[in-house]
């Protein structure tokens, strides 16, 4: 058992092989091998992680950092003193990750097989999932902010090729599908840049990008046991929280890192270390103390987080992501990739620690993310719009538990999030199939072929005033959605409403004992926005399920496959049981059954700040009745009441909600005022430099007339006037000259002897005198 | 010398004939003045003293060249050439006859200025020319050095070294037994030998140290059959002596004496004589009847410049006898006689003198080929014979006083000029 | 009174210059030829008078070279005159210019 961690790199290896086997050579196989062998790869991926998990259980969750083979020495830059090693972290939040991934992972990969039936790309599905898993565990894995960053571009670049998956479909569909994809990628590459800011600050500033490095005790402050001992052990050394108190009580304490040089130290351990010591950093001429430096590292930190998790202002990609498959839609923005930003920020709590700053702009951004979208999710039509919005609410639950200190918390309500939300995603698909099997059957039953195309096209199947009544044609999916959505809305005792109290009991903690502001502000608008959140959620439920069909193909719907049921019946399981890993103490005994805190214990070795709370009863209770109370408003609306004949929505038809209501219904004119405000001017630029500067400055002016007239225009110079002219003419000149002068020469040969004769005498006559001068001198 | 008045008078009549030579027309006309202004020449070559170029200028010149001159232009028929028309093509050439005339004119002045106002050089002295004569009885065999050269050796009693040239001035002449050192000489004395002079250096005298005495010798052309005689007494132990021809045996005051009184170291003026054989005898000047030496049938030849030194040889028993030895040269030929010629032509010009006779010999060659013609038996062209104004032939028969016909009477033509073959 | 060398010279020299004009000015071929002999005269006169002045005999061979070559020249050259005048019916030498350039 002690050599579990050595399996790690199989677990990014297993689904990468998968996805090389898929993408080529998928073409060739079944259906069967191609998802057999796609889930296959996802479920090995599992069972690597649940060996993990075995091990650090039974070893005192003692983190461990494996080198995969044959990446020894990369990346060693010795002249620059960069020294990024490949390395695996095994430890509590990343085996957490690797389990919500690779378990969610491999139950979508089973669902898809259903779902996808009958896709000519089939085989690429399965490829880009196993890539998108295996990119998805070298984030979580990553021991450095390197390898995180490889992860996180790569499951960016899984998104899009799985958003954009459709790209050809006819008709603009595939048009649409791949501006979704781009969109997505190119929102995301904002965060990205957010990312790289912080990774370039904390390399700066620490010289290192690791987190802890081999060796290191990530939690030193925690006491721990020489063996794990049952639930009552555990709680009552997690309540002492004292490491002197276990080391009164006779039980080994780890030994910290306060022994091991700065240099040494991941960049965690560093910080603490230059926080003590009050330390600046500079940056050639300027230089900033370690709190500032921490607070700009955070502030990007959380840029790259709205851009992955989707909060404002970034969020905007992640509705128009429901273009792709919705395995797709489950497993990436709902369960996994998405949490990727808030990973981030709960494997960098020592530093939001500290920065106090980040922290409260974490908070507002989260909390307001919470309400907006779950403002928005109410007024949608779209089946899957409304579950992409409600993602975004629920992950800005998440980044405000992390603003205000609550990491254990905002990890919780990831894992159960996952569950819950991939349930939702997934029966959502069902639906879908149902309705549009429903469709095909109904129009061939009633029109033998005459508009048969025409009311295809126009059929939405995702639109829910097109359904209504499902719960009879498809049971398992009506009850298992129903868990999600109880599950959802924090209706005990289903998981949500464990992990979502928690969250709303640290944020007011939050604000009473540590008298921070934002405490009381997330606290205040988080519950508000889980009153939207149980409001939208059932009247969703009303509308899909209860009531009656509405349209012929709501009336034929079937049930799906097995292969897409299954799935739901296990994460329905877990949205259930889920809460029951982390019972706070003091709910109502429960934690005698289930044990303490059991998830906050088990994270806390790997996340410093991850603190328990007792469980807020009042909170609790309040929670409670806010979600019931909205839950009964939207049955009285929409059950109840209904549509009306134009499938209007009833909130519009009241008069004082309909602005409201079409406020959220335009999605708060969102995407329209980002398209004003950056989109047209963007391209107006783009079109200008395209148009004008390289059209026509450069080509025409520039190359045309300057370089390619002026060229030829020195080369005519030199042609005519200088080679033909001067030079030519000098050639020629100088033959013509010595024409000219033989032809003036030439009449010197007359052919009269007399004038040679006289030529001949004028000779002698100059000899004579040449000869003669020095006589007349003399004389 | 020369005299003046012939020279201006033959020399005008030159410059007229030759400016008559280029005024006149006819060719003819032309030709005869030449002839005159050779002849003027040939005048004028014997007042330079140059009888052979005269008689050869007029031989050769006139005789020969001018009258193949005639022969050409009676046979062209060029004593008339009508002048070519001013007009055609002599336009351009207007400017010739000036440019002619000043270039000449200007030749003349060029030539003449330096002519007038340069001096001329002197001539240089020849160098004297020196031989030695032993008349020493008793010196023996001697070398003769002047200075350190070499001139005579191997002279015994009575030898005449040949002519050699020495350098004017005083030289140091040396007399050492023959074959032995230059140091140890018998007679050493300095004696200045004049430029442009003949010498012979004699050594007389008795005793071992013979004495040396510088007689000058003139080898100057002598008359023609004629001989100059130069004497010079050489023993000092003889008396005076004259030279004298008793004539004929028995004829009675027949005695001519042809020099009279030569003291010893006395040198006689020289004397022309005729050539042929004379009888003379050396007598003591005051007593004729004293035959000291007889020098009977004596032979004087013609063109020769002879020295005769009367010296004492020793004879057997020791005595001192007078005798005459004779030293023969040829004279110099006369400037510009015909042998004077000859002597420098086929000695020193010979090559060229055979150089020459080459030259002619492909001068008549080349004029043979360049005039022939085939001869045109084909046909004889009846058109354009050319008829010259008097002919040769009819000049010829005009002045010979007869016809001269052709076999079928009509009178001889030349061959036909137009019959040339192309 | 006698003669100088000088006066010899000068005498020939007017010949000489005479019979250059004679050279240039005529037409006639002929005539031309006479002239040319009567400069190779006056050098004649010329070269003696020097040898008389010199005393040397050298002069008058050079005159008798000068007189033979005359000769051979005068032979060659009125057969070519003879020649041209078989070719061309003139002996005017202003007609003698095909050789022009």
């Amino acid at each position: 058992m002690e050599n579990y961690p050595v399996l790690v790199p199989l677990i990014i290896l297993i689904p990468s092989i998968g996805a090389f086997i898929n993408l080529f050579w998928g073409a060739r196989l079944s259906e069967k091998w191609v998802g057999s062998i796609g889930t296959i790869a996802s479920g090995l991926a599992f069972l690597v992680a649940v060996l993990l998990f075995v091990y650090l259980s039974g070893s005192n969750y003692q983190s461990v950092v494996i080198d995969p083979p044959l990446l020894d020495g990369w990346i060693r830059l010795p002249s620059g003193g960069v020294e990024i090693p490949w390395q695996m972290r095994v430890d509590t939040l990343s085996v957490t990750m690797m389990l919500v991934v690779t378990g969610v992972g491999s139950l979508i990969h089973v669902y898809s097989m259903g779902y996808m039936h009958g896709d000519p790309q089939f085989h690429r599905f399965f490829a880009y999932l196993n890539m998108f898993l295996a990119f998805m565990l070298v984030l979580v894995t990553g021991n450095n902010l390197l390898m995180l960053f490889v992860g996180w571009e790569g499951v960016g670049l899984c998104s899009f090729l799985l958003i954009g998956f459709w790209y050809g479909k006819a008709k603009g569909v595939g048009w649409k599908n791949s501006n979704a994809a781009r969109k997505a990628f190119i929102v995301n590459r904002i965060g990205d840049f957010g990312v790289l800011m912080a990774m370039f600050l904390t390399f700066w500033t620490f010289g290192t990008l690791d987190f802890y490095k081999p060796g290191e005790i990530a939690n030193p402050g925690l006491a721990s046991h020489a063996e794990v001992e049952g639930g009552q052990a555990e709680v009552a050394a997690a309540e002492a929280g004292d490491a002197e108190h276990a080391a009164a009580s006779g039980e080994p304490v780890f030994t910290d890192n306060e022994h091991i040089v700065t240099s040494q130290l991941g960049i965690f351990s560093q910080a603490k270390r230059l926080i003590d010591e009050q330390r600046t950093v500079s940056f050639g001429s300027l230089t900033l103390p370690i709190g500032t430096v921490l607070t700009l590292i955070t502030l990007f930190m959380l840029l790259g987080a709205t851009g992955k998790s989707a909060q404002i202002p970034l969020f905007v990609w992640l509705p128009d992501a429901m273009a792709g498959p919705t395995p797709v839609s489950a497993l990436i923005h709902a369960a996994t990739m998405v949490t990727a930003g808030v990973y981030l920020m709960v494997r960098s709590n020592v530093f939001f620690h500290y920065a106090e700053f980040t922290s409260l702009v974490v908070t507002l951004i989260g909390a307001s993310t919470a309400i907006v979208a779950g403002f928005i999710a109410i007024g949608q039509w779209d089946i899957k719009k409304v579950l992409a919005y409600s993602t975004v609410s629920q992950l800005g639950f998440m980044v405000a538990a992390v603003g205000v200190g609550a990491y254990g918390a905002a990890m919780f309500h990831l894992v159960t999030h996952a569950f819950f939300k991939a349930l939702l995603f997934l029966g959502s698909g069902s639906v879908i199939h149902g309705m549009e099997h429903g469709h095909h059957h109904a129009a061939h039953a009633h029109n033998h072929g005459d508009e048969h195309h025409a009311e295809e096209e126009e059929f939405d199947p995702q639109d829910m005033r097109n359904m209504g009544g499902l719960r009879h044609r498809m049971p398992v999916t009506y009850w298992t959605y129903l868990i999600g959505t109880l599950a959802l809305a924090g209706i005990f005792p289903f998981a949500g409403f464990w992990s979502k109290d928690e969250i709303l009991a640290d944020s007011w903690l939050a604000g009473i004992v540590d008298g921070n502001v934002s405490g009381y502000i997330a606290f205040g608008v988080l519950l508000l926005a889980a009153g939207f959140t149980a409001f939208y959620m059932w009247r969703q439920v009303s509308l899909v399920f209860l009531g009656q069909p509405r349209t012929e193909a709501a009336r034929h719907a079937p049930e799906s496959v097995p292969s897409m049921t299954i799935p739901l019946v296990v994460l329905a399981v877990l949205s259930v049981a889920a809460g029951f890993f982390n019972v706070p103490t003091g709910a109502l005994g429960l934690e005698n059954v289930f044990g303490a805190h059991r998830f906050t214990f088990w994270l806390e070795q790997s996340v410093e700040y991850a603190h328990a709370g007792t469980f807020q009863w009042v909170i609790a209770l309040g929670a409670l009745v806010v979600a019931l109370g909205a839950m009964y408003l939207a049955d009285g609306i929409y059950r109840r009441r209904g549509l009306d004949e134009q499938q209007r929505d009833p909130l519009y038809v009241g008069g004082g909600t309909r602005p409201l209501w079409r406020l959220s219904n335009a999605r708060l004119y969102w995407d329209e005022t980002y398209s004003r405000l950056f989109e047209q001017p963007f391209n107006r630029t783009a079109k200008f430099l395209g148009d004008t500067v390289d059209w026509a400055f450069l080509h025409d002016y520039v190359h045309d007339t300057v370089i390619y007239k002026g060229f030829n225009a020195i080369g005519d110079l030199l042609a005519r006037p200088i080679d033909l002219g001067l030079i030519d003419g000098a050639v020629n000149g100088l033959g013509r000259l010595t024409q000219a002068i033989s032809a003036g020469l030439r009449r010197v040969q007359s052919g009269y002897v007399r004038v040679y004769a006289l030529s001949l005498l004028l000779g002698v006559v100059l000899v004579i005198i040449v000869l003669l001068l020095p006589l007349l001198g003399r004389g | 010398m020369v005299e003046i008045w012939p020279f201006v008078i033959v020399g005008a009549i030159a410059v007229a004939a030759a400016v008559l030579m280029l005024l006149e027309e006819n060719a003819v006309h032309s030709a005869l003045y030449l002839i005159v202004v050779m002849a003027c020449i040939s005048f004028l070559f014997l007042l330079l003293n140059a009888p052979f170029l005269a008689m050869i200028q007029l031989t050769v010149y006139a005789g020969a060249i001018m009258v193949l001159f005639l022969f050409v232009i009676m046979l062209l028929g060029a004593e008339k050439v009508l002048p070519a028309d001013p007009g055609q093509g002599k336009n351009r050439m207007r400017w010739f006859t000036p440019l002619a005339v000043i270039l000449t004119v200007g030749l003349l002045f060029v030539i003449g200025t330096p002519l007038l106002v340069g001096d001329s050089d002197e001539r240089l002295a020849a160098q004297p020319m020196v031989r030695v004569l032993n008349v020493a009885p008793d010196a023996g065999i001697i070398d003769v050095y002047a200075g350190d050269e070499l001139i005579a050796s191997g002279l015994a009693f009575g030898d005449a070294s040949p002519l050699v040239t020495l350098a004017a001035g005083e030289q140091a002449i040396s007399i050492v037994e023959s074959a032995a050192d230059q140091a140890g000489a018998q007679a050493a004395s300095t004696l200045t030998l004049e430029p442009d002079s003949v010498q012979t250096i004699i050594a007389y005298g008795t005793g071992e140290q013979p004495t040396l005495a510088l007689v000058a010798e003139d080898l100057s052309s002598v008359p023609d059959r004629s001989s100059r005689v130069t004497v010079f007494h050489a023993n000092p132990e003889a008396p005076t002596v004259s030279f004298v021809d008793f004539g004929a045996e028995f004829v009675e005051d027949d005695t001519q004496v042809l020099l009279a009184d030569l003291a010893p170291g006395e040198r006689a003026e020289p004397v022309i004589l005729r050539e042929g054989e004379v009888d003379w005898a050396v007598v003591d000047a005051s007593n004729h009847a004293n035959v000291l030496y007889d020098m009977p049938d004596f032979e004087i030849a013609r063109d020769r410049s002879d020295l005769i030194v009367i010296a004492g040889q020793r004879i057997f028993d020791g005595s001192l006898r007078t005798v005459a030895v004779p030293v023969e040269t040829p004279a110099e030929p006369t400037f510009g006689s015909p042998r004077a010629i000859g002597f420098e032509l086929f000695t020193t010009y010979m090559l060229p003198f055979q150089l020459l006779a080459m030259l002619l010999l492909a001068a008549m060659v080349g004029a043979i080929v360049l005039t022939h013609r085939e001869p045109d038996k084909s046909r004889r062209r009846v058109i354009g014979r050319r008829r010259v104004s008097r002919p040769l032939t009819s000049v010829i028969a005009s002045q010979v006083g007869t016809d001269i016909t052709t076999a079928n009477g009509s009178p001889a033509q030349l061959p036909d000029a137009d019959a040339v073959g192309k | 009174m006698v003669v100088q060398t000088e006066a010899f010279i000068m005498l020939s020299m007017v010949l000489f210059v005479l019979g250059t004009l004679g050279v240039l000015l005529k037409r006639n071929a002929i005539l031309v030829f006479m002239s040319i002999e009567l400069m190779l005269n006056a050098t004649n006169l010329a070269i003696a008078a020097f040898a008389h002045q010199w005393g040397q005999v050298d002069g008058h061979l050079f005159v008798f070279f000068i007189i033979t070559v005359a000769a051979a020249e005068v032979a060659v050259g009125l057969a070519l005159i003879v020649a041209i005048f078989r070719a061309k019916r003139s002996i005017n030498i202003d007609e003698l210019h095909q050789m022009e350039g």
